[in-house]
């Protein structure tokens, strides 16, 4: 086995500048770009309902992949093994299931523009009041925590201070979604997306090169035989939690419904099932590296680095030491701008076209829409990085709306495919379920919190749908074509 | 070569190539829906 070293992870701090620089110039140019486009308030929001099957899929892929999938999928592998990495893909069963939703989606809400509309239709003003606290705590934690990793990510890899690099990610963001609305978020999701994977392929190669895989295989076997076991309950547990969690992240939440009312209507389907496709092997792909470590002799001494300190002592070995720090950096900012840009987007869009227009009713005509719209989304990244700043574990607070969301799948199962439901029970199983589910969270472990929320929302919901179920309420608002 | 290692070398190859190719395809298509007229 060739002996290996910890190569130089960072890069110098003006490297690290020029980096996120270079790419967020080119970000906002390409955003004012295609912004360009957008001639209307569908345009801005919903890139004019016309996004065909390559930009679907890869804006749907891209948003999925965060800087949670490239940074904590090799904790997963480190921690749990070989089902950690699986319990990670099983994220992707969201978007494959989405792909049955989409298609239903565009032919009850033809004119739909939020999930915010489903939920009003569907649930009247209480559910949708609920739906909005939960999905803007979610939504918000989301962004929040991409915000921080960006910090920490420059902090770590190029030794720029967390304040200064938190925000220049997020401004960078910011501007060209603000310039761009939708019509920039996929374009550029697009070219995010082609480099993350092949940045994940280019390392994954490497260390693969690099490993005699009998030899690693009893390294791990001898060292970390728990790793290799088929059988862990942990992990196992974590496979159906994180799967509920991915379920309810995805079916409620306006990232994924502003996409489907953004595709092609026969489009929609087709690219959500192919984003789950090609979402699937990331994990692995990205996770496998960290059951390398021990076997290549690379020294982990924090978990959370374990991602970029394999792949910069593989490349490295390789011969790539310089340019290591440079590809980490690209493939891990890439990640996180692909999921900042889509949450400011659809948080956005819920803030003006349900609170703004839907709670206040406040009706913006298409003249004031991009000054309201700039406002609204400097506001939410205002709002970002004054939560961020001080660097709280805004992780935890994602973590604990697992429940929150897994409460909502069963109620938008129900309101998407059947004719009746009794509403009261429905709304009383999202309450009971998050309520039991963040108890769940804080006594019996993370790793039940989802199962619990979605159980007992599921539960509740299926009794709705026996004891007084009532057709739900007609409203040709949303569902006319002509509307 | 026992189940568990050729589980696990199958699975992290089948990643890669799966993951490469994902890249590949999306570029494809992106040709593909360019030429058409497709793109959005």
């Amino acid at each position: 086995m060739p002996e290996f070293f910890l190569a130089q992870s960072s890069v110098s701090p003006a490297t690290g500048w020029i980096i996120v620089l270079v790419l967020g110039v080119l970000w906002v140019a390409l955003g004012i770009f295609w912004g360009r486009k957008a001639k209307d308030s569908e345009g801005f929001m919903l890139a004019g309902r016309n996004v065909g099957l390559s930009l679907g899929s890869a804006t749907a892929m891209a948003t999925w992949v965060t800087s949670n999938t490239t940074m904590l999928a090799p904790v997963f592998a480190l921690t749990l093994g070989i089902w950690g990495m699986l319990a990670y893909s099983t994220a992707s069963f969201g978007l494959l299931l989405f792909a049955l939703f989409a298609g239903r989606i565009r032919t009850l809400l033809p004119k739909g523009v939020t999930a915010g509309d489903f939920f009003r239709l569907r649930y009247g003003r209480f559910g949708w009041s609920l739906f909005l606290i939960i999905t803007m705590l979610y939504s918000l934690s989301w962004l929040v925590s991409m915000a921080i990793a960006g910090g920490d990510l420059l902090l770590a890899l190029a030794g720029i201070p967390y304040l200064q690099g938190m925000s220049l990610i997020l401004i960078v963001c910011v501007l060209y979604t603000l310039f761009g609305g939708l019509y920039a978020v996929i374009g550029t999701d697009f070219l995010q997306s082609v480099i993350i994977l092949l940045g994940i392929v280019l390392i994954g190669g490497l260390v693969v090169s690099q490993l005699e895989f009998s030899e690693a295989y009893e390294h791990i076997q001898t060292y970390q035989p728990s790793l290799l076991k088929i059988a862990m309950p942990a992990a196992l547990l974590a496979v159906f939690n994180n799967m509920l969690f991915g379920f309810g992240e995805v079916f409620h939440n306006n990232v994924w419904w502003s996409r489907a009312f953004a595709m092609k209507k026969e489009i929609a389907p087709k690219a959500f099932a192919l984003a789950g496709i090609l979402w699937f092997p990331i994990p692995i792909a990205a996770g496998f590296i960290a059951l390398a470590a021990g076997p290549l002799g690379i020294n982990i001494t924090e978990a959370n680095q374990t991602g970029p300190t394999v792949a910069a002592a593989v490349l490295g070995n390789a011969g790539l030491g310089a340019f290591a720090g440079v590809l980490i950096l690209v493939v891990l900012f890439c990640s996180m701008a692909s999921s900042i840009d889509s949450l400011l987007a659809a948080t956005s869009d819920l803030l003006i076209r349900d609170v703004n227009e839907g709670l206040f009713k406040h009706k913006v005509d298409e003249k004031r829409f991009r000054k309201l719209a700039a406002i609204v989304i400097l506001s939410v990244g205002a709002l970002t990085w004054l939560l961020a700043a001080p660097h709280w574990p805004i992780i935890n607070a994602l973590f604990i709306s697992g429940p929150l969301v897994g409460s909502l799948i069963w109620p938008v199962i129900a309101g998407l495919f059947w004719k009746r439901v009794n509403r009261g029970f429905v709304i009383a199983g999202i309450l009971a379920g998050s309520a039991l589910g963040v108890w769940a969270y804080f006594t019996l472990g993370w790793f039940t919190a989802s199962l619990v929320g979605a159980g007992v929302s599921m539960v509740a919901t299926l009794l709705g749908r026996f004891i007084s179920p009532g057709p739900f309420p007609d409203s040709t608002e949303l569902t006319s074509e002509s509307s | 070569m026992s189940f568990s290692e050729a589980f696990l070398e199958i699975l992290i190859t089948a990643a890669l190539l799966w993951t490469g190719g994902g890249a590949v395809a999306l570029i494809v298509l992106l040709l593909i829906d360019w030429r058409r007229g497709n793109l959005w």
